[in-house]
């Protein structure tokens, strides 16, 4: 069943630097302008190119005046990655809808388990019956191109954004570079028979409880060469007055062992104090 | 005519502003680039014909006295930068009025509520009023394009310069634009006049003299423009705005009278009485400063505004909507039933894969020194996991801070500057000149990539191009360096962690002012740059993450790998990896080697 071309309505396509969020934007709006309606865009550029979050905002309609969507009224999400679709959720209107890429991209930041707390990334599975997750990266793989994640979502979008299908072929055809183009329409042929795919597996990173390890050293054996001072990536070991090395925050140590391996005159002994639960990892749980 | 609504005319606000000078008939484009301005000068280098001259220019005083040259030789003219650029080009800026134009001068400033990417907030309207100049604020890309027209006729016309301001939010929207035939001015001829063109005092007088006779007429003008525009609905509610504000309104109160400020310097104070009349509640609806609301009291009227609109950061429809719910213009609204949404993930910028700016702040780290930090890709530096820089002000404060932190007594641990190459050449070498004659000790690092990265890879003065790619001049850093007196200069390959320890070592043991150049290309601009991949063989990974202290965003939890000690082990996404082997060389386990495929 072919849905409705809309006569008024709004996208967010959400996604991180690189994705192609802006051009999904300007497919969008293209096609809007094409059938004869207002339409507006915002884009967040800036700190896009490194790491950041990109987003484009799209509004259409008869008359549009504001640029920007407002909560509650949001009735189109397109995630380019999980959690940037996720991230729109307090907008959406209640009948609105979300695709979103069942990828995950984990900010660097996230990914410190050797520092307690690192962790600010949805990790928990999420469910929610206005969210539906499409395996878009496998599907931009079958296209040809895994580039094409982003078109596979459009075509997604186009089975409830319902403007004739042959117009948003013409709109990717404007937009979308000429050599990459066959790949693009594959794309969006699987996109348009996307299904639900089982939303991202929940995902584990700290352990629930630590090893802890007692720094022991041979005061004797130690000449100060501040070799261990050097390399903990904690910076735990300092010398002391007498140029001897003291663990000072002995509490931090993450049990690496770099110390007791590269110290040459093997004064260091890390040892292991008890033992802890293992780390569930992705699929596990 | 056939409007054939195409693509094309789907502008960026940035995008409109080039064609609308273009359409003028500019002969002349500079300017410094900055969020979120930058698009126009890149546009304009798109779509001007080759007699356009466009270009970048070493910063915003140089562009703006660029501008103010080629206007009195006779060329439309147009500047652009960012809000903070203006301040740069202020002691230009306050003159010019004084002088006024032979072709006309447009300079388009860019203001950023919210501090999108920027280091302040200010609203730079004040600084159009300050200057005596016709002021534009545009609400959308087709206004932008007409105001532009208007404003380099508006300029001849009343010999003066003019101020287009606009903010993130139009700048970067794109929206409908409708092109105007494009004019060609008349040709102007340069005529000498020093009794108009030389500031001396005497001159300078009469300059002041016109420039308030001319202001008078402006006061005159505005109030007959159709860029002043009251649209009479319901008259309980009457607001006056402009700019973005305009739009939020349109959407939050649909029925309220409006009047649309296009022009707000100098204001059309009857036309504001005369609508204060007409209705029983008057708002002002702004971004930032109060900078209508209190002209708009100065009359005598009876307004309202910064007590129901936040004057810090963006405006949104939903803070208009709250703000005149809580003025009882709107009645409450049913707050959505409380969900429970999973926590936004934080996804701050980090250095790219490969960046050359990285090793320096991990040895200045490790040297404990004090950091006096500059604006661009590099200030990232201050954040984790690098985390090396103490301060940062405005484009080229570093090193005349790190003079000051030096005179003040500051001694426990080296003293380090640390400036881009870009913003070297914009506000650094004045202050190295400073730093040598007054005998500081210290150290400037210039983390120098040959591009302005942070902007989106703009040419600097080293890389022998502009912004159209055409090859121009190169200019030798470390000969300025030398030339002003700094001593040692060294060059050195931030891909070297080693050779940058021993380097910063040295440099900031020696006393005096030295120099230490950090040369290697952005791997973002102009060119991707990518080498052979690293992987990270998991059986000799401890999972200490050492590694990951460069901030190196390729380098991430290896998933598949058993943990070690129930941390993840590393991995490396050979996607994103630039091959750059910062990493291979601090890994303690030596579990870091080039890929084997590939
Ligand atoms: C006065 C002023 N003008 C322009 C800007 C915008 N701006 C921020 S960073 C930057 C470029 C910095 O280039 P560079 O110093 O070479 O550092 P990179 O980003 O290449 O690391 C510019 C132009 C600004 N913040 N302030
Ligand atoms: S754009 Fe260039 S300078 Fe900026 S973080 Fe990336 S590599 Fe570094
Ligand atoms: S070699 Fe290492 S530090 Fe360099 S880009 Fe690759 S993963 Fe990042």
């Amino acid at each position: 069943m072919q849905a409705k071309v809309p006569q008024q309505g709004n996208v967010v396509i959400a996604g991180v630097g690189g994705q192609g969020v802006v051009l999904a934007g300007n497919i969008i709006a293209d096609l809007c302008l094409s059938h004869g309606l207002d339409v507006k865009k915002a884009e967040v550029h800036g700190m896009s190119q490194r790491g950041g979050s990109v987003s484009a905002q799209v509004r259409f309609g008869p008359e549009v005046h504001n640029v920007v969507i407002e909560q509650g009224s949001l009735q189109y999400v397109l995630g380019f990655e999980w959690a940037e679709a996720l991230r729109w959720l307090p907008l959406l209107a209640p009948d609105g809808l979300v695709f979103a890429s069942s990828e995950r991209i984990l900010p660097p930041a996230a990914q410190r388990d050797r520092v307690a707390g690192g962790v600010n990334y949805p990790l928990a599975a999420f469910e929610h019956p206005r969210v539906r997750a499409v395996d878009a990266e496998s599907l931009a793989k079958e296209a040809g191109n895994v580039k094409t994640a982003g078109v596979v979502l459009l075509g997604a979008l186009s089975t409830e954004l319902g403007f004739p299908v042959a117009a948003w072929r013409d709109a990717l055809g404007r937009w979308v570079p000429k050599k990459a183009l066959e790949a693009n329409l594959r794309a969006f042929e699987l996109g348009r028979a996307w299904q639900d795919t089982a939303p991202p597996k929940p995902l584990h990173s700290s352990p629930t409880q630590q090893a802890r390890f007692r720094l022991q050293l041979e005061e004797a054996w130690c000449k100060g060469c501040s070799i261990c001072v050097d390399v903990c990536p904690e910076r735990i070991w300092q010398l002391d007055a007498l140029e001897i090395a003291r663990p000072t925050a002995p509490e931090r140590c993450t049990g690496c062992r770099i110390c007791e391996k590269l110290c040459p005159d093997f004064a260091i002994d890390v040892v292991r104090e008890q033992e802890s639960d293992l780390l569930h990892l992705a699929g596990g749980a | 005519m056939a409007t054939e609504v195409s693509t094309q005319q789907l502008l960026l606000g940035n995008e409109a502003v080039a064609l609308g000078a273009l359409h003028a008939g500019v002969r002349v484009a500079t300017g410094y680039p900055g969020t979120p301005s930058t698009e126009i000068i890149e546009h304009m280098a798109r779509i001007a014909p080759e007699s356009v001259q466009v270009q970048w220019a070493t910063n915003e005083k140089v562009a703006l006295d660029e501008g103010i040259g080629a206007s009195l030789a006779g060329a439309r003219v147009l500047v652009t930068m960012k809000h903070v650029g203006l301040n740069v080009a202020m002691d230009a800026w306050m003159t010019s009025p004084l002088v006024g134009v032979n072709g006309g001068l447009v300079l388009l400033c860019a203001d950023d509520p919210g501090m999108h990417s920027s280091q302040n907030e200010q609203d730079s309207r004040y600084l159009g009023k300050f200057a005596g100049v016709p002021m534009f604020e545009p609400s959308d890309s087709q206004e932008i394009y007409d105001f532009m027209r208007e404003a380099y006729r508006v300029s001849e016309q009343f010999d003066t310069p003019c101020l287009v301001r606009t903010t993130t939010r139009v700048s970067h929207s794109r929206s409908r634009v409708l092109p105007s035939a494009a004019e060609a001015p008349g040709e102007r001829s340069f005529e000498r006049n020093p009794a108009k063109y030389v500031m001396l005092p005497v001159y300078a007088r009469m300059g002041r003299e016109r420039l308030l006779e001319r202001l008078g007429r402006l006061a005159a003008w505005c109030e007959q423009h159709p860029f002043t525009r009251e649209e009479m609905r319901d008259t309980a509610v009457g607001v006056i705005t402009s700019s973005i504000s305009y739009q939020h309104v349109r959407e939050v109160l649909p029925d309220a009278s409006v009047l649309k400020l296009g022009i707000t310097h100098p204001l059309p104070k009857e036309r504001i009485r005369a609508f204060a009349g007409k209705v029983d509640r008057l708002f002002v609806v702004e971004e930032t400063d109060p900078y209508l609301e209190d002209a708009v009291k100065a009359l005598g009227l009876a307004v309202e505004g910064k007590t129901f609109f936040p004057q810090a950061g963006e405006l949104t429809p939903e803070l208009v909507r709250k703000g005149f719910i809580a003025a009882g213009v709107l009645a409450p609204q049913q707050a959505p039933a409380a969900q429970d949404w999973p926590a936004a993930v934080a996804r701050p910028p980090v250095l790219c894969p490969g960046c050359p700016h990285v090793t320096p702040f991990m040895v200045l780290r490790e040297l404990e020194a004090y950091v006096s930090g500059d604006i661009g890709c590099y200030t990232l530096g201050a954040s984790e996991p690098l985390r090396a820089m103490d301060t940062c002000v405005s484009m080229g404060s570093s090193i005349g801070m790190a003079v000051g932190m030096w005179k003040a007594g500051l001694k426990q641990h080296p003293i380090v500057a640390a400036i881009g190459d870009s913003t070297f050449l914009h506000g650094g070498v004045p202050a190295l000149a400073d730093a040598v004659w007054n005998q500081a000790d210290l150290t400037v690092v210039i983390l120098d990539n040959g591009v302005a990265a942070m902007t989106g890879g703009q040419p600097t003065v080293e890389f022998g191009a502009n912004v159209r790619g055409t090859e121009t001049a190169r200019i030798d850093l470390a000969g300025v360096c030398r030339a002003l007196g700094a001593d040692p200069v060294v060059a050195v390959d931030p891909y070297d962690v080693g050779a940058v320890h021993r380097t910063l070592l040295a440099a900031t043991r020696s006393r005096g002012v030295s120099v230490v150049i950090t040369s290697r290309p952005c791997v973002q601009a102009p060119d991707k740059l990518v080498g052979r991949r690293y992987e990270i063989d998991p059986g000799r990974c401890v999972g200490c993450q050492l590694c990951m202290n460069t901030g190196c965003p390729a380098l991430g939890w290896d998933l598949e790998a058993e943990p070690y000690e129930n941390r993840h082990r590393v991995r490396i996404d050979p996607d994103q990896c630039t091959g750059c082997t910062v990493c291979a060389q601090i890994c303690p386990h030596l579990a870091i080697a080039p890929a084997s495929r590939g």
